[in-house]
């Protein structure tokens, strides 16, 4: 029991080295996945058949095939030599969470009633001024626990990346136990580490929503 | 409810249309061809069955001994003489390319193929060839018996079979239960570039050079301890075709494989992207013919001499140079 705790002190530099690569593909991973988010939820929302079409073909296909297929084709197949590791499995996490990030948006969008549209617009307002006033500060709040739990559930996916080479938590971990077969140690380790940074990800969102949610008791 | 219904019978009956072409893809080809035309059914089923009954029957005409060529045994063997004329059971490895290969149908290999007595088809590779030249030299009479290579060594123990030739390294830890014959392999690691890699030629020159290894393998142990030493970084994949992919796109400078596995993909142009660089990393361990311990010492004394005599006669740089390319 002493040695399971000694040991992670042992191995926890190695690990903490593995989230740092961890934590970096999610964060860029995600801030580019809102971006594209955005654009394809304008395409989605916008009433313009084909900018519908595309935005919806490319959710279809994307939320369709598995990350580690995602990541397998575009890492060997299409990025080949032309970019670094780092860089690649940011656009592949990008590309996977991009889709449910457009999905998330659209529904906090329309989930507000049309009605306060047709009311701000026949107040004057342009098309623009009502979404930016009245309704995206609506859809934002509604969104943000949707938008938690993709972020996390992509914390967690970078793991999958392993299978192109990122080193990241699970891959230090496994490639640790290559060499000295501890699974049940290194595994755990991991899965606390994991566990810890959730839990205060979780934390700090329920701060947020607790934060923007002064209408509600 | 009616609606509910309706939906659940929409939903479900993807499902089904889905768990159905899974359950067929596991199936073989011939009865997937039987299930799938409905209309045949009964005729496609019948010319499966007798194409299988006839295959079973070539296999048992051709199985068995291989008995050796006499024309050839006139040379100056001296082992033999002890020898009464049994059929020996030797094991080698199920599949071990290039030690030995099952032959697909439609398909030629480069050398002597062996029909093997255990109903595994016919087999060829480095052991295969090696083994039947040296019992055509000798003069003894064999069944090749192809098994997993970890049933091997307890086989030869329990005396299911007399020897094995199966890629297997000689180890002290197996000499306690096995004896060996002379190596008749040397069968290392290699460090491996892609094809249009020019300024890797010694460990001096992976210097900033990154290295694809496969995770668990002694390559990636050697990559992990020599990284420092040389100055190189290392990525590890999950599985060998990942790691060469690497090497071949140019998103790693080299990989470490077993030399006559890569060697062998390298020359059927199964990795025609790669080519070997340094074909000799750290220890080279042989491969043995071996032999329950104080077993069949004149099948062990045969084999040695044997393989002394293809050596000698040139047999044994051909049936290599089928298999590995320098």
């Amino acid at each position: 029991m002493l040695d399971y705790f000694s040991d992670f002190g042992k191995y926890l530099p190695a690990l903490l080295g593995g989230l740092k690569l961890t934590l970096i593909i999610a964060v860029a991973g995600i801030a580019l996945a809102i971006i594209i988010g955005i654009i394809l939820c304008a395409f989605s929302i916008s009433g313009i058949f084909v900018l519908e079409k595309i935005a919806g073909f490319y959710i279809t296909v994307v939320r369709g095939i598995p990350l580690m297929i995602l990541a397998l084709f575009m890492y060997f197949g299409v990025i080949k030599n032309s970019l670094d590791l780092l860089p690649s499995a940011i656009i592949i996490l990008a590309i996977n969470a991009s889709a449910y990030m457009a999905e998330i948006f659209r529904a906090g969008i329309q989930a507000i009633d049309f009605g306060q549209t047709e009311a701000a617009r026949s107040l004057g307002l342009s098309y623009f001024q009502a979404m930016y006033k009245i309704i995206l500060p609506q859809a934002f709040k509604i969104m943000i626990p949707s938008l938690m739990n993709q972020f996390i559930s992509s914390l967690k996916d970078t793991a999958i990346l392993s299978a192109i080479s990122v080193n990241e938590l699970t891959m230090t971990a496994k490639v640790i136990i290559a060499r000295n077969y501890n699974a049940f140690e290194l595994y755990s380790y991991a899965a606390i580490i994991y566990l810890i940074v959730i839990a205060l990800l979780t934390y700090l969102s329920k701060r947020v929503e607790r934060k923007l949610s002064y209408d509600k008791r | 409810m009616k609606n509910a219904r309706k939906l659940l019978s929409l939903m479900l009956a993807p499902t089904l249309i889905v768990s159905m072409l899974a359950g067929c893809s596991s199936s073989t080809a011939a009865t997937t061809a039987a299930t799938t035309t409905a209309g045949t059914t009964a005729a496609a089923t019948t010319a499966a069955t007798t194409e299988a009954a006839t295959t079973a029957v070539e296999t048992t005409a051709a199985a068995g001994t291989t008995t050796a060529d006499s024309s050839q045994t006139t040379a100056a063997a001296s082992a033999n003489q002890d020898y009464d004329g049994t059929v020996y059971k030797i094991a080698c490895d199920a599949a071990y390319a290039p030690f030995s290969i099952q032959l697909e149908t439609g398909k030629t290999a480069p050398g002597t193929v062996v029909t093997t007595a255990n109903n595994m088809g016919d087999y060829y590779g480095i052991d295969v060839e090696l083994l039947d030249a040296i019992a055509k030299y000798e003069g003894f009479t064999y069944e090749l018996t192809p098994m997993d290579f970890s049933a091997i060594i307890p086989a030869l123990l329990s005396g299911t079979i007399d020897g094995s030739i199966a890629g297997m390294n000689i180890t002290d830890e197996r000499k306690e239960k096995v004896d060996f014959s002379d190596g008749y392999y040397a069968s290392g690691s290699a460090l491996v570039v892609n094809k249009d890699n020019t300024d890797i030629t010694s460990f001096e020159d992976l210097d900033g050079k990154v290295a694809a290894c496969k995770e668990g393998t002694t390559g990636m142990t050697w990559s992990q301890d020599n990284a420092d030493t040389y100055g190189f970084t290392v990525t590890v994949y999950p599985d060998s075709a990942s790691m060469m992919l690497a090497v071949a796109n140019g998103q790693a400078d080299f990989l470490i494989e077993d030399y006559p596995v890569i060697s062998y993909q390298i020359t059927i142009g199964e990795q025609a992207d790669l080519k070997v660089a340094i074909d000799a990393i750290g220890e080279v361990p042989q491969n043995g013919f071996a032999v329950a311990k104080g077993k069949n010492a004149t099948l062990l004394a045969m084999f040695n001499e044997g393989l002394a005599a293809i050596r000698a006669n040139g047999t044994y740089d051909q049936i290599i140079a089928e298999y590995i390319s320098d």
